[in-house]
């Protein structure tokens, strides 16, 4: 019974792959409704601050939450396929079907590869990579893990706002800053070990080859249209782990000890929220403090911190007003300056 | 007090100037959200390849309703309410004053 839950996430791809190889008009647009079911489900359901001891978990249901993560990198892979097949007829709408696409990516998608690249096992590291790819965003696997975690909260982190900054501002210094960063870390890891920047040791070139040649081959494939779908899909999931990563570090900062040099991060430096059904679909990401507090902690066992700054709403309803920056301001400002 | 980054427009309800320039880009920031919660209620119920400027309307319609009512229930959160209750109680009375251009 508790690995029901878990399972969640799973709904809509299935549903939309059900849906359109049987024929139905309305496969990808389920996916709006779906969330629209979630939105009003997430005010009704409520917080559960329920813990689960790793210890008391069985091996096998052990390996069933780790087999959740795996299983979904094909079943997205197939749902974006089926995208790219449904774009080649001339009744489809390109624009829907990418923004449907990209939600589910962007929701789903990116905490499962976010569960993956935190793992030391090389095979779930890849997956990860496998599934950023996909969004086009592979770098995010270096940057997340190198670069955010250890910079959180600090100036040189990209991917926390700043305190009146709006989601606006915040998106291309995120994306640009991000991928300059990761660029940065790569480098400096190469030079470390003696190897050449420009190589096939080199993370960063490897993902950008990689790109290139999935673009090159779904071009080939299915076209032009295959390939804005694609690209529109990719920018909307983009999109949203910005959102995420706006949402989880608002206004949140650790304090400069010396020059240069932070106080160690606690779990006072990232929005905690225990919505129950923004925690089943998000494989637990807004669990955000103890994610930061224990990165390595799997999924199923990450911990609702009391006392770190919490958030006034599920997650979902958390990312719709960071879209409306007055709106966002007026809820989430008073709660930052209680906080910090 | 000057805020750490840009104009929150209301920090610990003191109020301080703002240009033209904030206010539009704060405008135009809540249309940009109108747009892609829009877009995002279009792909709802979008069919066919075309664009129907009715179906667009009805679409801004609905994430006009959408974000106000999470807004309102948002704000509405004991959560929200006890911390606003907190920051009141720190925050004087007659702390309404203008504060200028920092440079």
């Amino acid at each position: 019974m508790t690995l029901v839950p878990h399972f969640f996430p799973f709904v809509v791809p299935l549903l939309v792959l059900t849906a359109y190889w049987s024929g139905a008009s309305w496969a990808f647009r389920s996916v709006t409704w779906f969330f629209l079911c979630v939105l009003v489900l997430e005010f009704v359901a409520g917080k559960d601050s329920r813990e689960r001891d790793a210890a008391g978990v069985h091996s096998a249901e052990r390996y069933v939450l780790r087999l959740i993560t795996w299983i979904w990198v094909p079943i997205h892979a197939a749902l974006i396929t089926t995208g790219l097949l449904a774009v080649g007829d001339a009744s489809s709408n390109l624009p829907a079907i990418g923004i449907a696409l990209g939600t589910v990516g962007g929701m789903f998608g990116i905490p499962v590869a976010h569960e993956l690249m935190h793992r030391s096992n090389r095979f779930e590291r890849a997956l990860a990579e496998i599934q950023m790819t996909m969004f086009s965003y592979a770098h995010f696997c270096i940057e997340h893990v190198e670069g955010h975690h250890t910079n959180v909260g600090t100036p040189r982190d990209p991917a926390t706002a700043r305190l009146g900054e709006s989601v606006y501002q915040f998106l291309p210094r995120s994306v640009c800053g991000g991928f300059a960063h990761a660029w940065r870390l790569e480098s400096a890891r190469l030079r470390r070990q003696n190897r050449s920047v420009i190589g096939g040791s080199n993370r960063m070139l490897r993902y950008l080859l990689t790109t290139f040649a999935l673009y090159f081959a779904i071009g080939r494939l299915f076209g032009t249209k295959g390939l804005l779908l694609f690209a529109v899909q990719s920018v909307v999931s983009i999109g949203i782990i910005e959102i995420i990563n706006y949402v989880e570090h608002y206004g949140l900062t650790r304090c400069e000890l010396q020059p240069g040099r932070y106080e160690k991060v606690t779990t006072e430096h990232s929005w905690n929220s225990n919505h129950r059904v923004s925690n089943w679909l998000l494989f637990n990401v807004p669990r955000h403090a103890d994610h930061h507090y224990e990165p390595n902690r799997a999924y199923p066992f990450v911990r609702h911190i009391e006392s770190a700054p919490q958030l006034p709403a599920g997650s979902l309803a958390m990312y719709i007003l960071a879209l409306f920056p007055p709106l966002w301001r007026r809820i989430m400002d008073p709660l930052v300056r209680c906080s910090t | 007090m000057a805020p750490d980054y840009g104009s929150t427009g209301e920090v610990f309800n003191v109020k301080y100037s703002r240009s033209v320039f904030e206010r539009i880009f704060e405008f135009a920031s809540v249309g940009a959200g109108l747009a892609i919660v829009g877009a995002c209620s279009y792909a709802g119920y979008a069919e066919g390849p075309g664009f129907g400027i009715l179906l667009g309307l009805v679409s801004l319609i609905v994430a006009a309703v959408v974000v106000s009512a999470v807004f309102i229930v948002t704000r509405t959160s004991a959560d929200v309410r006890a911390i606003r209750k907190q920051v009141d109680q720190l925050q004087p009375p007659d702390a309404d004053v203008k504060v200028h251009d920092q440079n």
